[in-house]
């Protein structure tokens, strides 16, 4: 009966309005690559203040941006391997990322170093769940990353899209699941694509 | 539907006819999932009509779902079960809701199958086919014709579109052959086709948001958070219901305390065993 349960959203599922225009800029100035928020979205049981809502969004922003840093530019720029990823991830998700199956749908490790990175596209729709006292539990980021560079051996393509589920844990927000999908193209070879679902 | 038997004595349950759901944590802390191991819930279906301050569980079916397989088994346990209830002695499985509310129940249910049973999801009568309409019905595969006026079961066998009263009455309906064990496995049915339909209605993580706050604001939660419910939506959204077992418990029909009990079978034990270790049973 759960999942019959569980049903009652569909017909009446109740969405707010975005907020507000909303975007965080990572360190690293003018011209770098950063996610910033394309959409704001609050599916709640009660009310949720303005100061909740902008605090989630800025937060979550934050721990994506760490991600791109650390297990996708990190790498890329390099040719090496990815930041320390074990604060952005929840424990329930982390080994599946650092040192299990998903590993290689979530970072960019295993290509040649690359130059003049430069994002076609780098944005999260973000939409959050908040319980009946405001409280703001889960925020799902619908992701669309699309990078360039070049390499020594040609141009180079990396896409990641999907979804990255956050939750609060330990006063920050960490990643708690996913549905990605990475696409590669580098070295004039065929486009290598992995998928991962936790 | 009451239990007879078990007298006056005994805490009230406050009653959930009125909420659609309850769902309560068994143990603390937050519900993180271990990998590689099997995650076992307690769905139950109670008594309680609207004004009634008392109820019992009526309907009572473990779910084991095991991420990594991507398999899961309902494993059905038929009310008038005559079991231990730990700290009351032995009774109905059904009573213990009645004496300790769903943190009693899901502790005998644990103890007679060997499991951790990490949270207890609970709804009434009118919960049940409130949330089905809300669903918009779902299609249940009806093993037999039924014919049943009291509970109001009329169908042909074969899948049948079923609003919310026609699934009370499907789960409802105890007047077949098997009788309880029967209904019990109907009731499992009924879970497979409200997952059948929640897969098709919610196939990625923001869909499953908008309908969990919807849910939130008809659920009462005890030792729960929304991270948590979200978990295990998703856990259970990510089982194709075509790699679901809906089992009943084996047993037999008997007499105890001048009451009509199910004793439990000689193949139970076996079957418990069986379940436990990864919620997938490997006999057919």
């Amino acid at each position: 009966m759960f999942a019959v349960v569980a049903g009652l959203a569909l017909l009446t599922s109740c969405s707010r309005p975005p907020s507000q225009a909303f975007s965080t800029a990572p360190d690293g100035g003018v011209g770098a690559v950063a996610i910033t928020g394309a959409g704001f979205d609050v599916e709640s049981a009660g009310d949720v203040s303005k100061d909740t809502s902008d605090a989630t969004w800025a937060g979550v922003l934050a721990t994506l941006n760490r991600y791109l840093e650390a297990a996708v530019l990190t790498p890329l720029r390099t040719g090496g391997p990815a930041g320390d990823l074990a604060p952005l991830f929840t424990s329930l998700a982390v080994d599946r990322v650092t040192t299990g199956p998903d590993r290689a749908a979530l970072i960019d490790e295993g290509v040649p170093p690359a130059t003049d990175i430069r994002a076609d596209a780098s944005v999260a729709t973000l939409t959050a769940l908040a319980g009946s006292d405001g409280t703001v539990s889960v925020v799902d980021a619908t992701l669309d990353l699309r990078l360039r560079g070049r390499s020594a051996d040609g141009p180079l393509t990396v896409t990641r899209t999907g979804d990255i589920v956050l939750l609060p844990d330990g006063g920050t927000w960490r990643i708690d699941s996913y549905d990605i999908t990475a696409s590669r193209t580098f070295g004039g070879a065929a486009t290598t694509t992995t998928t991962a679902r936790s | 539907m009451l239990v007879v038997g078990l007298g006056a004595v005994g805490p009230a349950v406050p009653s959930p006819a009125n909420a659609a759901l309850e769902v309560t944590k068994v143990d603390k802390g937050s519900f993180e999932p271990v990998p590689g191991k099997p995650v076992f819930v307690l769905v139950m279906g109670q008594d309680a009509r609207p004004g009634d301050t008392q109820s019992r569980g009526d309907a009572l079916h473990v779910i084991g779902i095991n991420p990594a397989a991507g398999k899961a088994t309902i494993l059905n346990i038929p009310r008038d079960s005559w079991i231990n209830i730990p700290g009351r002695g032995v009774d109905k499985v059904n009573a213990a809701y009645y004496y300790g509310g769903p943190l009693l129940e899901a502790k005998t249910i644990s103890a007679l199958v060997g499991i951790d049973i990490s949270m207890v999801l609970s709804t009434g009568f009118q919960g049940l086919s409130d949330m089905v309409d809300e669903l918009g019905g779902v299609n249940v595969d009806v093993p037999i014709p039924m014919n049943d006026p009291l509970s109001g079961a009329i169908f042909p066998a074969g899948t049948v579109r079923m609003d919310g009263g026609a699934a009370l009455a499907f789960a409802r309906n105890r007047h077949l052959t098997g009788n309880d064990f029967t209904r019990t496995q109907d009731q499992g049915i009924l879970i497979l086709a409200g997952l059948s339909k929640l897969r098709d209605s919610a196939p990625n993580p923001v869909n499953t948001l908008k309908w969990m706050a919807v849910l939130a604001r008809h659920t009462r939660l005890d030792g729960v958070g929304l991270g948590d419910l979200y978990r295990l939506g998703r856990l259970a959204l990510s089982i194709d219901p075509a790699n679901v077992r809906n089992v009943t418990m084996p047993g037999t029909t008997g007499s105890a305390a001048n009451q009509s009990v199910v004793f439990v079978g000689a193949g139970a034990p076996a079957l418990f065993a069986d379940f436990r270790d990864d919620a997938i049973l490997q006999r057919s």
